[in-house]
């Protein structure tokens, strides 16, 4: 709890800076409100259209969360067939290496040719865009050997590739909690975009159609909205990390 | 029951000096040795590379080595002071996991003897620097070894504790072949039947100096005059290669 009210207190602070820093260039060099809303208006812009728009927002998290989970599993699979020693494992580590260094969002309009603009395409851009990363983490965690506990294992015969992999996790579970954390900040970013790009829901569509209207408090209210999911999603993330890891330790 | 070693030589890389050179070393029948030499001449190096001729197990070893090693000895062991037990088991859990169940009687012992049984249930993490090199040590005891190179392994023990686990590996371990690897030079000297002195030559040590220890026993103590005057000779030849020891 007091890691999703201290990110939400974070984003709060940079959040009011942004605005506060807005207006104040409103004010101070006379913009006008087609420019840059007032507050009067941007409160009413979330009076009006707040509940929609937290619809939105959670369609799109929704979407980030099972892109996420989808990378997680895809990643952890590729990465333990990488861990391999085998010519399968070599040929797996050399693709993600070379595959991560191309841009996923340069892809997406293929994506969106072949399967349309609907949840689908969004699913798989947040998905590939937290992907890499992910996967480069875990192929790194599972090839560096943590010789202090394996050697026993090593030196008795016991080692076999399940047990490397735990010892491995297990070691780096720390490391491990940052890259989850840090890549649901990547998903969120890859549904928005894909949702910019051509889709026909969630909040980046909304921010979409208020950017044609030239509506700075819908976007506003829209980036209001995105930084409450993450900081959410991610303290999620953190206090199951948290969970988990403690169950572990202590048995 | 031996292990040979003959103009043994090692360098971590092609172009680097070696480690050490020309080491001759026999280890002749079951007992307990050791291998003394100040920080850095190459004691680990040495006890790696015995252990890494075995099925091409992977120890780090890609250097440059020269000589010969020969045994007859199926099973060479090598514990260390670093090492760590994993962290998602109790101590006691992951000790009955990979002590054969016929050593199971004997892990209760040892457990016992070597001041564990009250830590036993918590984490490897919880202990404290001594406990954890106790812990290592048992595991590796009770293994199926022929030879076992302890490398530091009682560091951060009391002495008295260092000593009760030193007797009782001689006593309960007297058909096997342990290499003890350590800087404390009175252990090394009264407990050792032989000592192998890596000494520290212009940095490159050259070649093995053998010392015969006082093979101490719970029930044949030598005396100080005779541990200090070894001790005297054992140090001379870590820090000189004097061979008047």
């Amino acid at each position: 709890m007091n890691g999703l009210l201290g990110r939400l207190f974070q984003f709060s602070a940079i959040y009011g800076c942004f605005v506060g820093l807005l207006w104040l260039a409103k004010y101070g060099m006379g913009f006008s409100d087609y420019l840059i809303p007032s507050p009067a208006e941007f409160l009413h812009v979330i009076r009006e259209d707040g509940p929609d728009y937290v619809i939105y927002s959670l369609n799109t998290l929704g979407v980030a969360v099972y892109g996420h989970i989808i990378a997680i599993l895809l990643a952890s699979l590729i990465a333990v067939i990488g861990s391999l020693k085998s010519t399968m494992g070599v040929v797996t580590r050399v693709a993600a290496y070379n595959l991560q260094a191309y841009p996923i969002v340069a892809v997406s309009p293929i994506i969106f040719i072949f399967l349309g603009d609907g949840l689908a395409s969004r699913l798989l851009i947040a998905s590939l865009i937290c992907y890499f990363p992910l996967l480069l983490s875990l192929l790194g965690i599972f090839s560096q050997p943590v010789e202090d506990v394996e050697h026993f294992f090593v030196e008795t015969g016991r080692i076999n590739h399940r047990l490397r992999l735990a010892i491995r996790l297990f070691e780096n579970l720390d490391k491990l909690l940052t890259v989850l954390t840090g890549t649901a900040t990547l998903a969120m970013v890859g549904t928005i975009v894909a949702e910019f790009l051509a889709a026909t829901a969630g909040i980046g569509h909304a921010i979409k159609i208020a950017l044609y209207q030239d509506n700075l408090a819908r976007i506003l209210l829209a980036l209001m909205l995105i930084g409450i999911c993450s900081s959410f999603y991610l303290a999620v993330i953190e206090m199951l990390g948290r969970i988990f890891s403690r169950v572990l330790q202590k048995g | 029951m031996y292990l040979r070693c003959e103009d043994l030589s090692y360098a971590y890389s092609s172009d680097s000096p070696p480690v050490f050179r020309g080491v001759n070393l026999l280890l002749n029948g079951p007992g307990f040795y050791a291998l003394f030499g100040l920080s850095g001449v190459g004691k680990s190096t040495l006890a790696r590379l015995l252990t890494n001729r075995y099925g091409g197990r992977d120890a780090g070893m890609d250097g440059a080595m020269s000589g010969k090693i020969q045994t007859d000895l199926q099973t060479i062991l090598y514990a260390h002071d670093s090492e760590r037990l994993p962290g998602w088991v109790s101590i006691e859990r992951h000790l009955y996991g990979v002590v054969p169940s016929k050593n199971h009687g004997l892990l209760k012992q040892l457990i016992r003897e070597y001041g564990m049984k009250d830590v036993v249930h918590q984490r490897f993490s919880s202990l404290s620097m001594g406990q954890k090199n106790r812990v290592n040590l048992i595991r590796y005891l009770l293994q199926d070894w022929d030879m076992l190179i302890t490398d530091e392994v009682l560091a951060n023990v009391d002495e008295p504790t260092r000593y009760t686990i030193l007797s009782s590996i001689k006593t309960l371990f007297p058909n096997r072949i342990v290499l003890y690897i350590s800087h404390n030079a009175i252990e090394v000297v009264r407990f050792s039947k032989g000592i192998f002195v890596l000494p520290q030559t212009f940095r490159v040590s050259a070649g093995l100096i053998q010392i015969q220890g006082l093979d101490q026993l719970p029930d044949a103590i030598p005396d100080e005059q005779t541990v200090q005057t070894r001790l005297y000779g054992l140090l001379k030849a870590a820090g000189t290669g004097a061979e008047a020891a």
